[in-house]
């Protein structure tokens, strides 16, 4: 009986029910996010032209936001707010209205003051659909601090916008080839202050920064014999820590312990081992045939990923820290040359760079167990030394597409790829300094 | 009384008003319970992300989510010979009635309500005793036109281009809004209005901004135009591809 009282409803019903037309939308458009950012101006005086420092501090944020692609600005001569309105920065007294005709989605606004050689800047973030500041912050420092200012703002409009940490104060580090031989360099993240750390005149390899991110270790062959090394970023000094006595080969810091995994050659065979800051050789690690190098801790530092020709090829293989045996699964299974494995900080993925059918090399990411293999880079020449940036949401790599080999960045789909280096000789090994401890202005507000 | 008594006057008052069960959209209100398959007139599209390609050999380069047809067309009923028009509502009618016995319409009526018996009824606002307006189309008519490949083709279309305008670079929120509006023949949006928010009101209006956006969207084709001025669109935003 039910059946057929309902059935007298829904006919009832069916003669006046309404069809709608149901479309889903499940994801955004490829589009870049559009910001727009007004002249900041002077807290008082009707001085149009701004301050070089204050100049600076909004052409940084801008180069540092169109860096990773994901947002273009507006261009100034298509804006619309009239001059008396440029110093208006609450939100309830902005016309949005000339924003919106414009087709912006957030808008940053801001003022300044400049006391003798002290500079203050208060910069607005709005979002401009819904009419709100989104966030506001103060910075004050001197001309030399107007970068980082510039740096921290970005980092702060990122988080905002987006919910990602953003990197802008970060710095890579990288070995470099200005002539004929291989020096530690170092940049921002931006590509500013390319600066060559050391002088060694000699082969330098395995950048790796220390978990504070306030010294860089790597090896250099000085007078023909492998030894460790730590250069200070504060005190911009370098120090020798150790001489191995055997041939090392790549380097790995461990994230819990301070101790290095290494490959040495010790009779006849290359296999990994940890050594101490003094370059003792602590334990053994794999043993078998074939070579084994280029070790990468997990970010736990319970595993490493490693590279070995074990099974004939140059495949990328994962293994147990406390592992008792040499037992390693092998998870990488097709291409001639895989290589370079570089460990997610988020633990879920390894990149690496596969020799593809054409003999030029890509960047790849692989799940930890083996599968979802994703290839990240095609038909650019060689793609090669995938290095992550803390967060995981960006790999660094080195590619000669453009002539000599040079530092590029992506995000870590492959998209967005940008150049950072743009010297005139090789670049390799890139590596990423550590968020946590990268120099960042604090605001006042 | 006898005929009262019995279910008979029932299986007649079904046997008539079947008829609209099965041509028109009776299920096609929207509602948060699983829905049939895309057999029934309404047809339920999402726009698939791109498959993963598989680890046995080297995959090609990963590329940003694009938007791209649904993988599985949906079914779709066979075109009515003639295009349904005011005019001709009557002959539809009776062409419809002519496809199946008044016991199979019956059948199938009370198989489909043993499918759906956990479906919410409608709400009794949406009953009305008033006689159509001539100008309208009836909800049968409705149901066979959005079967019609014009419709499935245009309305991919307009999915495309929302798509395309719908800007959002953050996690987006778990509960999704909304949104209304009508195509007019010239192709200009008209009235979106927000009828459920996502609790997000930057979401919210970044969805209306590209709902916005679209218009002028391509005019819809001739043959549709009147359902379009009837019927509204219903854009559900799903979840963004951050």
């Amino acid at each position: 009986m039910k059946k057929y009282l309902v059935a007298g409803l829904v006919l009832l019903a069916s003669s006046t029910l309404h069809a709608q037309i149901l479309i889903n939308i499940n994801q955004s458009s490829n589009k870049t996010y559009p910001l727009a950012m007004a002249p900041f101006h002077a807290y008082t005086g009707s001085s149009q032209k701004i301050d070089p420092s204050v100049e600076l501090f909004q052409t940084t944020v801008k180069e540092d936001l169109q860096l990773i692609k994901i947002f273009h600005f507006i261009p100034e001569n298509a804006f619309l707010e009239p001059r008396s309105q440029s110093r208006v920065v609450d939100a309830r007294k902005i016309n949005f209205s000339f924003w919106t005709m414009i087709d912006t989605y957030a808008l940053i606004k801001g003022l300044y003051r400049k006391d003798a050689d002290v500079i203050t800047i208060e910069a607005h973030l709005y979002d401009v659909l819904t009419k709100k500041e989104i966030m506001a912050r103060r910075y004050k420092g001197g001309d030399n601090q107007i970068a980082n200012m510039a740096h921290a703002f970005s980092n702060s409009i990122l988080e905002a916008l987006t919910g990602e940490e953003g990197l802008f104060d970060t710095k890579i580090a990288f070995i470099c080839r200005p002539k004929n031989d291989k020096e530690l360099c170092m940049m921002h993240f931006n590509g500013d202050n390319y600066d060559t750390l050391t002088q060694h005149r000699s082969i330098t390899l395995s950048p790796q920064w220390s978990k504070d991110g306030k010294s860089i270790y790597y090896t250099s062959f000085v007078k023909n014999k492998p030894a460790l090394f730590r250069f200070d970023l504060d005190k911009r000094q370098n120090t020798k820590l150790s001489t191995f006595s055997y041939s090392a080969i790549g380097l790995a810091m461990d994230p819990t312990q301070d101790w290095i995994l290494t490959t040495l050659d010790i009779g006849k065979n290359h296999d990994l081992y940890f050594l101490d800051l003094d370059g003792k050789v602590i334990s053994r690690k794999t043993k078998d045939r074939g070579v084994d190098v280029s070790p990468s801790f997990s970010p736990d530092g319970q595993q490493f990923a490693f590279v070995s020709d074990r099974d004939g090829s140059s495949q990328v293989y994962i293994m147990n820290r406390n592992a008792k045996d040499s037992t390693a699964k092998r998870i990488t299974f097709k291409g001639k040359s895989n290589n370079d494995p570089a460990w997610s900080p988020k633990g879920d993925k390894i990149a690496f760079a596969g020799m593809d059918t054409d003999g030029d090399f890509d960047i790849f990411t692989v799940n930890i167990d083996g599968t979802n293999m994703e290839r990240l880079t095609y038909d650019t020449k060689n793609n090669e030394e995938p290095a992550w940036s803390p967060d995981g949401n960006f790999i660094l790599f080195v590619s000669n597409r453009t002539g000599k080999r040079q530092v590029f960045m992506m995000r870590a789909d492959g998209s967005k790829q940008t150049q950072l280096t743009t010297k005139d000789w090789d670049h390799f090994m890139p590596t990423w300094q550590p968020k946590a401890v990268s120099a960042t202005a604090k605001p006042l507000m | 009384m006898d005929f009262l008594e019995s279910k008979s006057w029932i299986v007649s008052l079904m046997g008539h008003g079947v008829v609209f069960l099965v041509v028109s959209n009776v299920f096609s209100f929207h509602s948060k319970i699983n829905l049939p398959p895309p057999q029934s007139n309404v047809v339920w599209t999402s726009i698939q992300s791109p498959k993963k390609t598989p680890d046995h050999k080297l995959p090609p380069p990963k590329v940003l989510p694009k938007v791209e047809a649904p993988k599985e067309e949906p079914k779709k009923i066979a075109k009515p010979d003639a295009k349904p028009t005011v005019e001709k509502k009557e002959v539809k009618k009776e062409e419809a009635k002519k496809t199946m016995s008044r016991e199979e319409l019956l059948k199938k009526a009370l198989a489909n309500l043993d499918q759906n018996e956990d479906r919410p009824m409608p709400k009794a606002n949406n009953f009305s005793s008033q006689d159509q307006p001539e100008d309208q189309l009836s909800s049968s008519e409705i149901g066979l036109l959005q079967s019609t490949s014009e419709f499935l083709e245009y309305r991919r279309l307009v999915e495309k281009t929302i798509t395309s305008n719908f800007i959002w670079i953050r996690q987006a929120p778990d509960k999704k809004p909304v949104i209304q509006f009508f195509i007019l023949p010239n192709g200009e949006i008209s009235e979106p209005k927000l009828l459920s928010s996502s609790n997000d009101e930057s979401y919210d209006q970044a969805a209306i901004r590209a709902v916005k956006k679209s218009s002028p969207i391509q005019a819809p084709p001739v043959s549709l135009n009147q359902m379009f001025k009837q019927e509204p669109f219903q854009l559900d935003f799903d979840r963004s591809a951050s």
